[in-house]
């Protein structure tokens, strides 16, 4: 199962972007449902905390290879964006104490909230992610308009592409990324 | 972030020493940035960066982060351990001067030819590119189906690789003059028959290591393969395709590997020795009884009594684990905590489970979890093993014990020497 998430990963990282927006699609992080999840450490805590930033929402599982090649790109983006507005939050659909070691090993500098697998597929499908892949990125701007949505793994180019234009008080490129349920 | 947790780990050495090494659990193998030494072994340093990488290319790797901090240090540390053996091992091929023999050569040059076949064919792959008008193409007539735009240009790239790879071998064959001889298979071939030669090189009868004349294809296979193998290593060679560290670190598995096979020859001489330790040995081949345990664990002494009352007078045993049990996991599944070797218990239970018949429930036993009524629902006989099941387990286990005391004599030699005293507790230091 693993092996074939992987492999879809990688398809998916290779596919171009941007997709077709939906028609009828939220288009508002705020119109969504409220995500509320517990973090590594069992404090509670909601997305809205961080409205008003540029949040850059990633959903990953330490299972996940592609997942952690990432991770320490979004530990840089955080370091260097976090006092221009970024906020980078996690959801980890994993074990919890997994989580917690994982983050505390490699200094994970941004919340790490947890679901469990049956939630975390019903969350992914929910922000978009119909097909459960990770991992998966959201930005939303900080008027909670989701600005890009897309599986696989999260480069500096698409910060510079989709994040950075925000930071800068600019609008995002309209790539038409955000392709997800209404 | 809770970077603080500095993990405590003590080190038996199979050396008789003993070492506490507080190892940094967030240390990555790409955050590792200076040399530091955590180890000598004669002239030879252990770094911190051997260390990571040792790991992050071991099986644990996917799981190394995400274990508890102690954990981890044990982990790092029975590594540096085994990092330590083999620079033994290493250094004792060096003195034995095994590099020089024959084996070592015939092995080494094996490899390289590996090797360097096998980089030249990644270099052949990396020369297929999708041309910008099929590519057009393929978009033109999949548009925007991102997964199978992807599909079609690694079809494309496969096809094309083929293609390229069969024609690259008719030209370098023809650039070395091999000539291959496959009718000879057929015409009762000796050892020494020469199937293929060219500038260089020649392919006998006795290099085909599998397949026998009942099933030629096989053979003509693997003659072509070998063909192939020898001129892409060739081509590899002239194109100066970099195989040094590769062969370095292959060299040096191979060195430590030779001392191994060595000693091993000279400790298991011959499958009688096996069977005699074995017989000296029999708990190796002992599989435990295995039973299908329930448990109920309560607070008090008067409360286990007043349930196993209950049970014996009919009550559900299950139920009321479900009901009363302190232990969450038993609560949660009525009790029933599944199949458990014999053995694996606390010493109490297992000296309760002992004369009890399947169904029966126990007297209360007391351990500090609590007070404890148990009983087993069914079970799976133990049984002694044979030696032929268990052959490789005994050639472990024989190897294991002659190996400790073997690298014990090899550390007099080769001094380590552990530089790590700064991150040393003198609390948790013991002579051993």
């Amino acid at each position: 199962m693993r092996v074939w998430a992987g492999f879809v990963l990688a398809m998916a990282s290779m596919m171009p972007l941007p997709r077709p927006v939906q028609s009828g699609a939220v288009d508002n992080a705020w119109e969504l449902p409220p995500l509320i999840l517990p973090d590594i450490h069992g404090q509670e805590h909601s997305l809205h905390e961080w409205a008003g930033r540029v949040i850059l929402l990633n959903f990953w599982a330490t299972w996940c290879r592609p997942c952690r090649i990432e991770i320490p790109e979004l530990i840089a983006f955080q370091e260097s964006y976090g006092p221009l507005g970024l906020q980078v939050v996690s959801v980890g659909i994993d074990d919890q104490r997994k989580l917690r070691n994982y983050a505390r090993s490699i200094g994970i500098n941004y919340p790490v909230l947890v679901t469990g697998t049956t939630a975390g597929r019903e969350l992914l499908r929910r922000w978009g992610n119909r097909a459960g892949v990770l991992p998966f990125t959201v930005v939303i701007a900080q008027d909670g308009h989701l600005v890009f949505m897309r599986e696989g793994i999260f480069d500096r180019e698409a910060l510079e592409t989709y994040v950075l234009p925000l930071l800068q008080g600019q609008r995002a490129p309209d790539p038409g990324t955000v392709a997800r349920d209404p | 972030m809770d970077m603080n947790a500095a993990p405590f780990l003590r080190v038996s050495r199979v050396f008789g020493l003993a070492v506490t090494l507080v190892l940094i659990a967030s240390l990555q193998a790409q955050a590792v940035s200076a040399p530091q030494v955590l180890a000598r072994v004669g002239d030879a340093e252990i770094t911190a960066l051997d260390l990571e990488q040792a790991l992050m290319s071991s099986p644990i790797a996917d799981q190394l982060l995400t274990l508890d901090p102690k954990e981890q240090a044990r982990i790092r540390g029975d590594m540096l351990v085994r990092l330590v053996d083999f620079q033994l091992l290493y250094q004792e091929a060096l003195a034995l001067g095994l590099d020089k023999t024959p084996q070592f050569q015939r092995e080494m040059t094996n490899f390289r030819t590996g090797l360097l076949a096998q980089k030249y064919e990644l270099k052949l792959r990396d020369e297929v590119q999708v041309p910008e008008k099929v590519d057009a193409r393929i978009r033109e007539q999949l548009k925007g189906d991102g997964d199978a735009i992807e599909a079609a240009r690694s079809a494309y790239v496969a096809r094309a690789y083929k293609a390229l790879k069969a024609k690259r071998v008719e030209e370098l064959k023809e650039r070395y003059g091999v000539k291959v001889y496959p009718e000879r298979l057929e015409q009762d071939p000796k050892p020494d028959t020469v199937l293929a030669e060219g500038d260089k090189f020649r392919i006998y009868y006795r290099d085909l290591v599998f397949g026998s004349p009942e099933r030629p294809m096989e053979m003509y296979d693997q003659l072509d393969g070998l063909v192939e193998l020898l001129v892409f290593a060739r081509a590899g060679l002239e194109a100066k395709l970099d195989i040094a560290d590769q062969m370095e670190e292959f060299r040096r598995d191979l060195l430590a590997r030779m001392v191994v096979d060595r000693k091993k020859r000279e400790w298991i001489p011959d499958r009688k020795t096996l069977v005699a330790y074995f017989q000296a040995h029999p708990e190796l081949g002992r599989v435990a009884e295995k039973r299908e345990i329930a448990q109920i664990v309560v607070a008090t002494r008067e409360l286990a009594e007043e349930l196993r009352k209950r049970i014996l007078q009919g009550e559900s045993f299950y139920k009321l684990a479900k009901e009363y049990s302190i232990d969450p996991y038993g609560r949660k599944h009525a009790g029933q905590m599944g199949w458990l070797p014999e053995g694996s218990g606390m010493p109490q239970i297992e000296s309760a489970l002992k004369g009890l018949k399947d169904g029966q429930v126990s007297q209360v036993i007391q351990t500090p979890k609590g007070f404890h009524l148990v009983m087993i629902e069914r079970r799976i006989p133990g049984r002694q093993q044979t030696f032929g099941e268990i052959e490789d387990r005994v050639e472990r286990a024989l190897m294991q014990e002659k190996m400790a005391p073997y690298l014990q004599e090899l550390a007099k030699r080769y001094p380590i020497q552990w530089t790590m005293e700064d991150h040393v507790e003198p609390s948790d230091v013991q002579a051993h």
